[in-house]
């Protein structure tokens, strides 16, 4: 570690400008059956730039006095671009964001989700190895690229209030081929004004699925097992007066998997801001998220229920405008199918330019059928205080 | 004597003689021609007991015939630092706005109808900071020559054409030598007094002056906003690319 540090100072040099950014934050968790948690986390990161050269390296860390798989500490992103005029080309360990929604992003199936920092959390990602070329057209975009190797995912032990799985689990991957062999894809960005503005995106992929199914070992341990896909994705936002139209659709050909059946997704909302309220803004998001098999009987004995499917999000965001930049966030999803519901509020103030204070309470009424049904824990309130320099 | 009376009634009636509208673009034209700037500014949010924020930040503006674009790159506190705005202002409709938040390497579009909106929780809003084309208000009658703090301006009231704006009207107070705009008062859409401007220093680069040092009060809240300009280039050289969505990213 101590030398890839002593690697991107020495680039530094060269630079013509070079940024660090670190954020460490201090966070008192409490459930409701499971033993409370004091957790430290952070990111820092530095970025370099030099002429038509950028590079960005960051580390993530997370320590939890509690529960053991809740400490790591790794390579977030290592990544270098080169633009020029049209044209623009990425490599390393990259995090990307595809999607348009605000509860649950279909698309966005580039980066595996970190799930011991929270389930809950959808932005919590990590980086993957990757190369990508765009060119320009305007406003629109091309796009090729692929992701160089297949990483396994941590749900942490069973016993801790964050574990999913009913059974034990193995992190070692399961897969079809090498998890060397890269997943391809292109993608093309259009806008247009023709009528309304609007934005919209097709990617294609070949390659590992990011939705895995699990398979049992003779220990009775489950494996995630990847298998290989073709998909199309299509996200699109509209924009009409103060109201922006959003859709995240994917259809996914498996292929030659005994287990898993070909799929598909849509998810489609509504955001609408109303500015200016004794002072305040509000945002309100309404969405829906819907999920089918082509071929229900073949997936049955690997599906462990699809959490976004007939599922309805709404939620609502209070910008107070203070000069703490105070907001509230408070968001319910339920499953139509299941009568499912989660409830989940947060609450930010800044204390002081670099200090902030963040609240969250989330609420799970799961049922016994599904995946959620088989977490530990179903209460959490996280206070957290986190420092920027 | 004579000369200084004839002088003074020359002055007066040329003070007078203008349409509130001509005035506005007189003003309009001594802050325009910068081609396309690049500035650092300081942000120092006040509330009403007299705490203080601060927020600095990088603008990179470039002028057009149907609407400047901007790019604000936040710089401080350094929990935002790297968030970047880019806004196409379009003349006669809504602009449009794209929002990059860092820590999800997210592109958003963000609504259309953020004009009276807060600007990083100011007291200016978004259409406080847009630039301040005189095409885009309605203008009444004659600019009123009037005595303010001992000095003489030129008062001359404008009216959002945009049915987004937060103010129902605004009346500018206009230095008649320089032609710059020195002090706003602007009202909300019920009519009352909602914040007062001061333009509290101008500075000439190039042939183009250029504002330094601006306070917005917000006279029903007791907040205020000092905006200052640390450093500011213009004419650039900013192309059509530097404000395109990409880069955003």
């Amino acid at each position: 570690m101590r030398a890839w540090w002593v690697v991107v100072l020495l680039c530094s040099i060269g630079a013509d400008a070079a940024a660090f950014k670190g954020t460490v934050a201090l966070s008192y968790v409490g459930y409701e059956d499971a033993k409370n948690d004091l957790r430290a986390s952070g990111e820092m990161s530095l970025a370099l730039h030099k002429e038509n050269i950028d590079a960005e390296a960051s580390l993530i860390f997370l320590y939890s006095r509690q529960y053991e798989a809740q400490r790591y500490i790794g390579l977030q992103t290592l990544y270098g671009s080169y633009t020029h005029d049209v044209w623009r080309i990425e490599a390393g360990k990259r995090l990307l964001f595809w999607g348009e929604l605000e509860g649950y992003n279909i698309a966005d199936i580039f980066n595996p989700k970190n799930y011991l920092y929270d389930p809950f959390d959808q932005s919590a990602k990590r980086g993957s190895w990757s190369v990508a070329v765009q060119r320009y057209f305007g406003e629109d975009v091309f796009e090729v690229g692929a992701k160089l190797y297949e990483e396994e995912r941590e749900f942490g032990d069973v016993g801790d209030p964050f574990y999913p799985l009913p059974f034990p689990y193995d992190a070692s991957l399961q897969h079809e081929k090498s998890r060397y062999s890269p997943s391809l894809y292109l993608s093309y960005t259009l806008s247009s004004d023709v009528w309304v503005e609007s934005e919209s995106r097709m990617i294609l992929w070949h390659g590992y699925d990011s939705k895995r199914y699990f398979m049992p070992d003779s220990f009775g341990r489950l494996h995630q097992y990847a298998y290989r896909v073709d998909k199309v994705l299509f996200l699109s936002h509209v924009v009409y007066n103060d109201t922006i139209f959003k859709c995240e659709t994917v259809y996914t050909w498996v292929d030659d998997d005994r287990q898993m059946s070909d799929y598909w997704q849509l998810g489609i909302g509504a955001e609408r801001s109303v500015y200016d309220i004794a002072g305040a803004d509000v945002t309100v998001y309404a969405e829906y998220y819907r999920y089918g098999y082509v071929d229900a009987r073949k997936a049955e004995q690997v599906d462990i229920s699809e959490l976004y499917n007939n599922d309805l999000f709404l939620a609502a965001k209070l910008n107070f405008n203070d000069t703490r930049s105070s907001e509230i966030k408070a968001g319910m999803l339920y499953d139509f199918t299941h009568d499912e519901k989660l409830f989940k509020v947060e609450l930010r103030t800044r204390v002081q330019d670099s200090l902030v204070v963040e609240g969250e309470f989330l609420r799970l009424i799961p049922s016994q059928e599904t995946l959620l049904g088989s977490l530990n824990e179903r209460t959490r309130l996280d206070v957290t205080l986190s420092y920027s320099f | 004597m004579k000369k200084i009376i004839l002088a003074t009634a020359f002055f007066t009636v040329t003070l007078t003689a203008q349409s509130a509208q001509e005035v506005a673009k007189r003003s309009f034209e001594k802050i325009s021609g910068y081609q396309s700037s690049i500035s650092e500014t300081t942000m120092i949010l006040k509330n009403a007991q007299g705490a203080t924020n601060t927020r600095k930040m990088r603008i990179k503006k470039r002028e057009g015939k149907d609407g400047d674009k901007s790019l604000i790159v936040f710089l401080y506190p350094k929990d935002i630092q790297d968030t970047k705005l880019l806004s196409y202002e379009q003349i006669g409709k809504d602009d449009k706005q794209w929002l990059y938040l860092p820590a999800l390497r997210r592109v958003k579009r963000i609504s259309s109808c953020n004009k009276s909106g807060s600007f990083m929780a100011s007291e200016f809003s978004y259409e406080d900071i847009a630039s301040q084309n005189y095409k885009n208000y309605r203008y009444k009658g004659e600019a009123k020559t009037v005595r303010k703090g001992g000095k003489n301006y030129f008062r001359i009231e404008r009216i959002p054409k945009d049915a987004h704006s937060g103010y129902s009207r605004q009346i500018i107070y206009i230095d008649p030598k320089s032609y710059l705009a020195k002090e706003g008062e602007y009202y909300d859409k019920r009519g009352r007094l909602l914040k007062k401007v001061s333009f509290l220093r101008y500075k000439r680069i190039d042939g183009v002056s250029r504002i330094v040092r601006m306070e917005m009060k917000n006279v029903q809240n007791g907040k205020s906003t000092l905006l200052i300009w640390d450093r500011d280039r213009i004419k650039a050289g900013l192309s059509q690319a530097d404000f395109s969505k990409r880069v955003l990213k």
